[in-house]
């Protein structure tokens, strides 16, 4: 999969997941998810769990940085760089 | 911390009567969306029995368990994250006088709920320090039925529960083997814990209420206000897994050897999402089932757990089971314990 594709696929699994119900944050690839508090440890520890379950990627801990979950984007390009080299 | 001849000669608990949730919904302690978004099942609840008459009993029945006379032993570490008494007057005083003597090195530990992990930690550093064999009484104890906190809104997705664990550590032969024992933090989400709450005067002296939800909810508003964002809450999730990684090294180990998993009595989805499938293992083999019907019991959960799959016999000789905490600090706390032979007890 493509690093779009796997944007599309983050996208609406954080709203719908990770996104408070009364807030009125609609996310696309740029959201600034640190910024908005959107990624607490639990929610974190979701996001991470759904990538592995479903996206079947797994992040090792030390990839899990500021810069590279700074956005559902960056995120997606963290998956594509692993999923390459998993395959590689 | 590597603890290669470290042994557990026994576990031991004290647990008062329980109440159930659907109980606290009715008399209106507990929300009724909270029930059924964290499924706990009850709590236990200690009334006026005091923490250090819980600890004493616990300590008691790990000590008849295995045979041990309590004045052979070289270290007594008294764990609480609550008060105990008397301000001034510390709680292993009173085991001193009823159980182990004087002569017995014996310090009170705080660490939040995952004093257990730390005083099992400095304990067996203790127990190698001078010729053997040496022993450890390691004990903690809790009631949170008090003024100044609410055990049913203190913090999000768990409610306080009361009770007493106790371990008997020894470089002697044991049942079962502490392979591994250790802690890490994110100082940088310490603020988590106090939120905007001043250092001084002590909020106990001016009675103030602990309410950590609140002190959470000011935290991250600070965060956002600041423009410093909730990285620093993604650091504990990082560290977590980095310090399981670790531990399960240290132990000479992998995943895959994990027979049970004791995290805090949280609710499912905490610790299913946050060690469980972080883990990458089915919620089968956590002690959320029996967890969920205590309550998060201080520092007392996981020992809790071991004492209970011992004793039962779900956890048999060759089983490995890891321990996990996370409690203010932010401090994360791991440890894995090894069944080696039946223990000394039974039901």
């Amino acid at each position: 999969m493509t690093a779009e594709e796997y944007a599309s696929k983050l996208v609406p699994f954080i709203q719908e997941n990770l996104v408070p119900k009364d807030s009125d944050v609609t996310v696309d690839e740029s959201t600034p998810l640190l910024e908005l508090g959107i990624l607490d440890s639990l929610k974190t520890a979701i996001l991470m769990n759904y990538i592995r379950n479903e996206l079947g990627v797994v992040i090792p801990p030390e990839q899990l940085s500021n810069s590279n979950f700074k956005s559902p984007g960056t995120i997606a390009a963290v998956i594509t760089d692993l999923a390459a080299s998993n395959a590689g | 911390m590597r603890t290669p001849d470290i042994f557990i000669k026994a576990t031991g608990r004290f647990l008062p009567e329980t109440v159930s949730v659907e109980w606290a919904v009715e008399q209106g302690h507990y929300p009724a969306r909270d029930a059924e978004l964290h499924e706990l099942g009850g709590v236990a609840v200690a009334g006026d029995t005091p923490a250090p008459d819980m600890a004493l009993w616990a300590a008691q029945e790990a000590l008849k368990r295995c045979g041990h006379r309590p004045e052979d032993l070289d270290l007594l570490l008294y764990v609480n994250s609550w008060h105990q008494g008397p301000d001034g007057w510390q709680p292993q005083y009173y085991l001193q006088r009823l159980l182990v003597g004087g002569d017995v090195l014996s310090v009170n530990v705080q660490h939040g709920c995952n004093g257990m992990f730390s005083a099992m930690e400095l304990a067996a550093a203790h127990l190698q320090a001078g010729p053997g064999p040496r022993s450890a009484l390691v004990v903690a104890s809790d009631n949170f039925g008090t003024p100044l906190m609410n055990r049913w809104t203190m913090g999000a997705g768990y409610i306080a529960g009361d009770g007493a664990s106790a371990v008997v550590l020894t470089t002697d032969p044991g049942f079962a083997r502490l392979l591994a024992v250790g802690s890490v933090a994110v100082p940088d989400a310490e603020q988590m814990h106090r939120g905007s709450e001043p250092l001084f005067p002590p909020g106990p002296t001016i009675g103030r209420a602990v309410d950590f939800t609140a002190r959470n909810d000011s935290f991250r508003e600070q965060a956002l206000s600041q423009g410093m964002g909730t990285g620093v809450l993604m650091q504990v999730h990082q560290r977590t897994l980095e310090l399981v990684d670790r531990t399960l090294s240290e132990a000479g180990i992998t995943l895959g050897d994990v027979w049970r998993v004791a995290y805090m009595n949280f609710s499912r989805e905490i610790v299913e999402q946050r060690c469980m499938a972080a883990l990458g293992l089915p919620m089968s083999i956590s002690t959320w089932e029996f967890g969920r019907t205590l309550g998060h019991v201080g520092a007392s959960d996981q020992i809790v757990s071991l004492d209970e799959l011992v004793t039962t016999g779900e956890l048999r000789p060759g089983d490995h089971m890891l321990l996990l905490g996370m409690g203010p600090g932010v401090t994360l706390s791991c440890a894995v314990v090894k069944v080696v032979t039946p223990p000394p007890w039974s039901d």
